[in-house]
C-alpha cells in the first residue's frame, strides 16, 4: 500500500514536471558554529551546516509543492548525519470544477492538536461564502523522514471543518479531528499480586485526542468586533478550551483588545496520564490591551495579563515600541509563573536601497523561575548584517553573544546564502 | 557602575531615540500635486490612454524613473505657448515639477508593460476621480498584486521580488498588542489573505510539531525545524532569534507555567521537554534539570490522609507540566509507582 502511495506520488512529480508552466523556489545554504558545554570542563564544537529548498512546479491550477532540509555537521561525525527532512512534497490541484481544491502528499495542517504536517490528502470545496475542508492522513515519522507511518491505523489524524461567512459580517465554523498518536511497546517490571517483581511487555493502544470546534465571530462595525471559540473533547465529555475576544477601536489609529480563555489540560485519551484527569483542575486568563499609532514612524503597545490557577495566579505585562527599523520590548511577570524583568530590542536598517541591512539584537532579563528559587540575569546580543547584491541573491553574517550563569561569555557565529528564483518555462 | 544601571540607562538612550526619529523624521513631501496643477484624470480618460500623459511609466524600469506628465506631455494637446491659457492648468506663481512619491517598492513598468498588462488593472478608479490620491485604489494595494503574484500562476511571490528590503516588513495590523495569540481568529476566516505574504512554509517556521518528535537538541540530537521561508532573507531567518531568544532555555519555565505561551503550537511537549528534563542530559546547563520544586521536602508524601505532599496540589494546578516530563514514550512514567489505577 504505502509502495503504490510513493509511486502514485513520483507519478505525479513526473507528470508535473513534464508540463509544468513555472518553475520556482528557494535554496538557503547556512552554517552555525557553536560551542556547547558537553559536562563539566568538557566543551566541543560543533559547525552545523543547513542546506534548505522548496521547489515548486506549477502549471495553470496544478502545482507540485516541495521543501527539503538537508543538514550535516562539518567538524563532527555524527550516526545520523547527514540527515535530509522531508517538510513537503505534496501535489495540488486548484479550482476543480470552479470549486475544489485537492492537495496529495506530505503537507502542513494547522490546528491546536495537530499542527505540523501530515502525509495524506485534504480536500476543500468553496462555494461562494462557504467552505468544507477535510483531511485524512498518518502521522509523519521522526526526522520527517521520506517514509510513511509503519502503524497506519493507530497513527493518523482525520478532520473536517465546515465555514461560513454568509451572513454579512457574520464568521461560523464547526470543524471536527480525530488525531491519533501510535504508543510504544515497552517491558517495564512490574509487581504481581504477591509482589513478586515480574518483566512485562507493555502495549497500549493509540492515545488520540477528538476535539470538536465551534467559532463564532461577528464585526459590529468597523471599530468593534468579536471573535469566540470553543474546543470540546468529546472523549471526556466537555469543553476543553473557551477563548473568547473583542477588539475595539475608540479613536483614530488606537486599538484595544480583551482576550479570553479557559483551558482544561491537554492530555491525551489513552494516555498514562487520564487517570488524573477527574482531578486537574483548569486555567483561565484575561489579557488586555493596547495599540497606539502615533504617525506612520511609531507603534507604542501595552498589555497586561492575569491568569489564575487553582489556589494560585500569576500576572504579566508588556509595553512596546515598533518603528519601521525595529521594536522595543518590556516585560514583566510576576506571581506563580515566576518573576522576570526582560528588555528586548531588535532593529535592522536598510541602507543603500537594501543592498546592505545591518540587524542589532538585545535581550536582557533578571528572573525567577519561583519565589523561593535564586534571581539570575541572562544577556543575548546579535549583530550581524544581511547583503544583497542582487534581488535573487542575499549573504546574512550574525554574531551573537550570550552570558548566563552556564555560558559565561559564550559567542557563535551563522552564515548564511539565500537565492530564490522563479523560471517561466513557456512550454505552454 | 552595576550592570543593571548600565542596561537601564541604555534601554532609556533607547527609547529616547526612537521616540526622537519618529517625531523628526519627516516621512516625505506632504504637498499633494492638486495644490500645483489643475488635472481631471476623469475628464482626461475619456479623451485618451494613460501613455500619452504618462510617457516615461511605459518605458520606466524602476519607480525612480520619471513617472509624472512632463510639459512636453501635456504639449502634445495643449498649446503650452499661449500665455493666456495658463491659468487652465496652473494656479498664479506656481511652477514647479509634480511631486513623484518616492517608494520602497522594486518595480518595473516596462516589463509589465511588455507582459500586455493594463494601466488599469492595478491602477483602479481613477476615471471617477480627479487626483490619483483620492482613489483609495489608485495606488495598487499588495492584493493587487497577488493576482499574478502567488507562485502559483507566472510571478513569483518572493518579498525580495518587490521589497527593497524584507527586514522590516510588518503589516500595520500586525503592530496589535497581543497578534501572536489572537492571529488564529483571523487566520481562520475564509476571506483570511495570510497567503500573500506566508505561504505553507513560512507557517511551519512556529507550526512545526510533527507527531512522535524524538529531537532532543542535544549534543548527539539535534532538533532543527527551519525550513526556508518565503518572508525572511535576513538574520531573523534563524528560529532562535526569530521565534525565542539566545536565552530561552532558561527563562522559558516562566512562559510555560505562566500560560503566556502554549507550547504544544510548536512541540510535542511529551518528547521535546523530557530530552533536557530527564536525568541523562548530554548538556550540563540542561542534563537532569529537575525542577527545584521537586528538591524541597514535603514534595511527596506517602499514605492515606496525608494529601500526597506538593506534587498533589502542583498537579492538580497543572498537570501539564508533569506531563511534559514524566509521559516518556517507551517507558512506564514515575508516576506510576504509586498511582497504579486503569488506564481509561
Amino acid at each position: 500500500m504505502k509502495i503504490k502511495l510513493i509511486f502514485a506520488l513520483l507519478s505525479l512529480v513526473f507528470l508535473t514536471s513534464s508540463f509544468a508552466q513555472t518553475f520556482n523556489g528557494r535554496i538557503s545554504s547556512s552554517v552555525y558554529g557553536f560551542e556547547r558545554a558537553e559536562a563539566q570542563g568538557v566543551e566541543n564544537q560543533y559547525l552545523r551546516s543547513f542546506q534548505m529548498v522548496n521547489l515548486n512546479l506549477n502549471q495553470n491550477n496544478v502545482s507540485l509543492r516541495t521543501a527539503f532540509n538537508f543538514e550535516k555537521d562539518l567538524l563532527k561525525k555524527f550516526d545520523y548525519d547527514p540527515r535530509v527532512r522531508v517538510y513537503n512534497l505534496y501535489f495540488e490541484a486548484r479550482n476543480l470544477f470552479d470549486f475544489a481544491t485537492l492537495k496529495i502528499g506530505r503537507q502542513p495542517l494547522f490546528h491546536s492538536v495537530a499542527s505540523g504536517i501530515f502525509d495524506g490528502a485534504a480536500l476543500e470545496l468553496k462555494y461562494e461564502n462557504f467552505k468544507l475542508s477535510t483531511y485524512y492522513g498518518g502521522n509523519v515519522p521522526a526526522y520527517q523522514k521520506l517514509k510513511m507511518t509503519d502503524k497506519f491505523s493507530e497513527d493518523y489524524l482525520f478532520g473536517l471543518k465546515f465555514a461560513t461567512s454568509a451572513i454579512e459580517n457574520l464568521h461560523f465554523a464547526l470543524g471536527y479531528i480525530n488525531k491519533n498518536f501510535k504508543q510504544e511497546e515497552y517491558s517495564a517490571v512490574r509487581l504481581d499480586d504477591l509482589f513478586n517483581a515480574d518483566t512485562l511487555l507493555i502495549k497500549r493502544g493509540a492515545s488520540q485526542f477528538k476535539l470538536l470546534s465551534a467559532e463564532l465571530g461577528y464585526e459590529f462595525t468597523d471599530n468593534l468586533s468579536v471573535d469566540t471559540r470553543l474546543d470540546y473533547d468529546l472523549n471526556y465529555k466537555k469543553p476543553t478550551k473557551i477563548e473568547a475576544t473583542a477588539s475595539f477601536n475608540p479613536m483614530k489609529n488606537m486599538g484595544l483588545n480583551l482576550y479570553y480563555n479557559m483551558r482544561e489540560p491537554l492530555i491525551r485519551y489513552n494516555s498514562y496520564f487520564t487517570i488524573f484527569e477527574a482531578a486537574v483542575e483548569n486555567s483561565q486568563e484575561v489579557e488586555a490591551g493596547v495599540d497606539y499609532r502615533f504617525n506612520s514612524f511609531l507603534t507604542a503597545i501595552g498589555k497586561f495579563g492575569y491568569v489564575t490557577y487553582k489556589d494560585e495566579n500569576s500576572t504579566r505585562i508588556t509595553a512596546g515600541l515598533i518603528i519601521p527599523f525595529g521594536t522595543i520590548t518590556y516585560r514583566k511577570s510576576l506571581g506563580y509563573a515566576g518573576e522576570i524583568d526582560n528588555v528586548s530590542l531588535y532593529s535592522a536598517y536598510p541602507l543603500f536601497c537594501g543592498l546592505v541591512t545591518p540587524s542589532l539584537g538585545l535581550s536582557y532579563s533578571g528572573y525567577k523561575l519561583s519565589a523561593s528559587d535564586e534571581k539570575n540575569n541572562v544577556l543575548s546580543l546579535l549583530a550581524g548584517f544581511n547583503y544583497r547584491p542582487w534581488r535573487i541573491l542575499s549573504f546574512d553574517l550574525q554574531g551573537q553573544y550570550m552570558n548566563n550563569k552556564i555560558y559565561k561569555n559564550d559567542y557563535r557565529l551563522f552564515f548564511k546564502i539565500n537565492y530564490w528564483f522563479n523560471t517561466n518555462l513557456g512550454l505552454m | 557602575m552595576k550592570m543593571k544601571h548600565f542596561y537601564s540607562i541604555l534601554t532609556i538612550g533607547i527609547i529616547g531615540f526612537l521616540f526622537f526619529t519618529a517625531f523628526t523624521t519627516v516621512p516625505f513631501d506632504k504637498k499633494y500635486n492638486k495644490e500645483i496643477i489643475k488635472f481631471s484624470h476623469q475628464f482626461h480618460s475619456e479623451l485618451t490612454d494613460c501613455e500619452s500623459c504618462h510617457s516615461g511609466a511605459a518605458k520606466a524600469e524602476n519607480l525612480k524613473s520619471p513617472l509624472l506628465p512632463t510639459k512636453d506631455d501635456c504639449a502634445t494637446c495643449h498649446d503650452v505657448q499661449d500665455t493666456d491659457a495658463c491659468s487652465k492648468c496652473h494656479y498664479e506663481d506656481v511652477n514647479e515639477p509634480l511631486v513623484q512619491k518616492k517608494s520602497q517598492i522594486i518595480f518595473n513598468h516596462a516589463f509589465h508593460k511588455e507582459q500586455e498588462l493594463q494601466c488599469t488593472s492595478c491602477h483602479l478608479g481613477l476615471d471617477k476621480v480627479d487626483y490619483s490620491f483620492e482613489s483609495p485604489n489608485s495606488k495598487p494595494t499588495m492584493k493587487s498584486c497577488y493576482n499574478c503574484h502567488n507562485e502559483k500562476k507566472v510571478a513569483t511571490n518572493s518579498c525580495e521580488a518587490c521589497h527593497v528590503s524584507t527586514a522590516n516588513l510588518l503589516p500595520n495590523d500586525h503592530k496589535k498588542s497581543n497578534f501572536t495569540t489572537l492571529h488564529k481568529f483571523a487566520a481562520s476566516k475564509t476571506n483570511a489573505d495570510c497567503m500573500m505574504c506566508h505561504d505553507n512554509n513560512s507557517c511551519s517556521t512556529c507550526h512545526v510539531g510533527t507527531t512522535m518528535l524524538t529531537e532532543k537538541n542535544t549534543a548527539s540530537d539535534f532538533y532543527q525545524p527551519n525550513v526556508p521561508s518565503n518572508f525572511i532573507d535576513g538574520a531573523k531567518q534563524q528560529q532562535v532569534t526569530r521565534v525565542h531568544d539566545l536565552n530561552y532555555r532558561f527563562t522559558h519555565g516562566i512562559d510555560l507555567k505562566g500560560k503566556t505561551k502554549e507550547c504544544q503550537s510548536c512541540h510535542q511537549v511529551e518528547e521535546f521537554c523530557v530530552s533536557c528534563h530527564g536525568l541523562t542530559g548530554g548538556d550540563i546547563s540542561l542534563g537532569g534539570a529537575m525542577p527545584s520544586s521537586h528538591l524541597k521536602p514535603g514534595f511527596v508524601t506517602f499514605g492515606k490522609g496525608s494529601g500526597g505532599g506538593e506534587h498533589a496540589k502542583l498537579g492538580r494546578r497543572d498537570i501539564e507540566r508533569c506531563i511534559s516530563c514524566h509521559d516518556v514514550q517507551g517507558q512506564d512514567p514515575t508516576c506510576i509507582t504509586c498511582h497504579n489505577e486503569k488506564i481509561k
